[in-house]
């Protein structure tokens, strides 16, 4: 167990790859999957047009789900790996902590993540696996996506959840572009600013996006 | 003027430390942080008590040895500045200080405000260097390097190795320190033929010393008193993969 590949996994800088990497896969993902979700604007037409040709081709719907997962893996245990050795590296807290230096969400990747991951298992739960709300989806055709929305977003403590979830993902993603870039080593003075403003502009477009669907349905916008 | 200070008292490495109060009544704003330092050790040894231990050496802000975290922040509340460059002035009257070491695992308090900075030593001792027989001076210019790359080696040449970027960071990560003496070389053809061998080197040592990872939250470049970007972290992770991906290694190469 001396080869490279194994020493460079075992290195700060390599786990390090391995998260910004993966962090970027997932990034890409939302992106998807909120664009796919826009399609609800457009009536139930498209959205379950859009949700049936998904499944029309299940090569690759699997290996982008395998992908998908494997990514999600990836970044839940590097993180978990990493945060250990650095709580590990700094044993004790300052008597002051007057001052931080840094922004709170780069401060508190761990936990933003620790709650999206919990809402990753609940969104599974609720459209996917439909275990939350059996009774809602029980007599539902399996690609009525836009009534499955609909139905599950009466409910205002559900669309809260949703918010804050999405709001989560945000506060995560304004420190997660620029830093997975700066780990895979891109920085330089003349594009750093586009890359942060980039950074906090995805974050926001893809807060308002997916928060959006279910407030509209709270407020009857979409039924 | 008068102030209050929070100081970590700790006998040695093995016995546990705590924070004394003191107040020091004739403290003049033109003194710099460690005069103040001085003048309160002078009434404690005065008085038969243990004077505050801290490292120093030149007290013009270029040696790294002044190593205090105050308010929480590495160096002061000054940007750009060493605990030895601060002065007195910088405070209000009846200010409350908390004076405290360096925090890291990799840096065991010696006494008071003394941590262990030899990590840093044998992370230099993997690579930081340029093995070549210097003989004399050669010629200025004899080695053309553009004005623009001249400037940012020089600017990462800066880092006194102080240690404020690990007293900053909230993992204890080194790396700011690492860049820094990986990219001062990396970007001068002197540094080219040890460049992947030395990346390698010094960041296994690093994690070998206990630091933690970077999670760029960037509060090592805020820290800084000489102010080294976290664009040289970022070369850093470039070597680190180009050298894990492309560079052979051998026993005889392999700098360990």
């Amino acid at each position: 167990m001396n080869s490279w590949v194994f020493k460079a996994m075992k290195s700060t800088i390599g786990q390090k790859w391995l998260m910004g990497l993966s962090g970027l896969f997932m990034i890409f993902f939302l992106l998807g999957h909120m664009s796919g979700n826009m399609l609800i604007y457009a009536g139930p037409e498209a959205i379950n047009t859009y949700a049936e040709t998904l499944r029309k081709f299940p090569a690759l719907l699997w290996a982008f789900r395998i992908l998908s997962v494997v990514a999600l893996v990836v970044h839940v245990v590097t993180a978990v790996v990493l945060t250990k050795r650095n709580r590990a590296a700094n044993p004790i807290p300052y008597a002051s902590s007057a001052w931080k230096g840094s922004s709170w969400s780069s401060r508190n990747m761990g936990m933003t993540g620790f709650v999206i991951l919990l809402y990753i298992i609940y969104h599974l739960a609720h459209f996917t696996w439909r275990l939350t709300h059996p009774e809602l989806f029980s007599e539902l055709d399996a690609f009525d996506a836009y009534q499955m929305v609909i139905l599950s977003f009466q409910e205002p403590w559900l669309v809260g959840l949703y918010v804050f979830a999405t709001f989560t993902v945000c506060l995560h993603l304004t420190h997660s572009i620029s830093s997975s870039l700066q780990t895979l080593g891109i920085n330089h003075p003349k594009y750093n600013e586009a890359i942060r403003r980039l950074g906090d502009f995805l974050a926001i477009v893809l807060f308002l996006g997916f928060s959006s669907i279910p407030v509209a349905v709270l407020l009857g916008i979409l039924s | 003027m008068k102030i209050k200070l929070h100081v970590w008292r700790q006998k040695n490495a093995k016995s546990p430390g705590k924070m004394e109060t003191y107040s020091p009544s004739d403290v003049n704003p033109n003194m710099s942080f460690l005069e103040m330092l001085d003048v309160l050790n002078e009434d404690l040894i005065k008085k038969g008590e243990d004077a505050i231990s801290f490292d120093h050496d030149c007290r013009e802000g270029i040696c790294g040895s002044c190593s205090m975290v105050i308010n929480g922040r590495p160096h002061g509340p000054s940007k750009g500045t060493t605990a030895c460059q601060l002065h007195m002035r910088s405070f209000k009257e009846g200010d409350e200080l908390f004076i405290e070491p360096w925090r890291a695992g990799a840096f065991p308090v010696v006494k008071d405000l003394i941590v262990d900075r030899t990590p840093f030593d044998r992370i230099m001792a993997k690579g930081g260097f340029v093995s070549v027989n210097t003989g004399s001076a050669q010629d200025a210019n004899a080695l053309p390097i553009s004005k623009d790359l001249a400037d940012k080696s020089f600017e990462a040449a800066a880092c006194i190795g102080c240690g404020a970027c690990v007293a900053a960071c909230k993992n204890s990560s080194a790396m700011l320190f690492v860049s820094a003496k990986v990219s001062q070389l990396a970007l001068l053809p002197q540094g080219q033929p040890e460049r992947m061998r030395r990346a390698l080197g010094m960041l296994r040592q690093h994690d070998e010393e206990g630091f933690g990872a970077c999670t760029n939250t960037k509060a090592c470049e805020a820290a800084c008193p000489k102010e080294i970007s976290i664009e040289n972290i970022a070369r850093l992770n470039r070597d680190f993969m180009k050298a894990t991906l492309f560079y052979p290694e051998h026993e005889s190469s392999a700098n360990e």
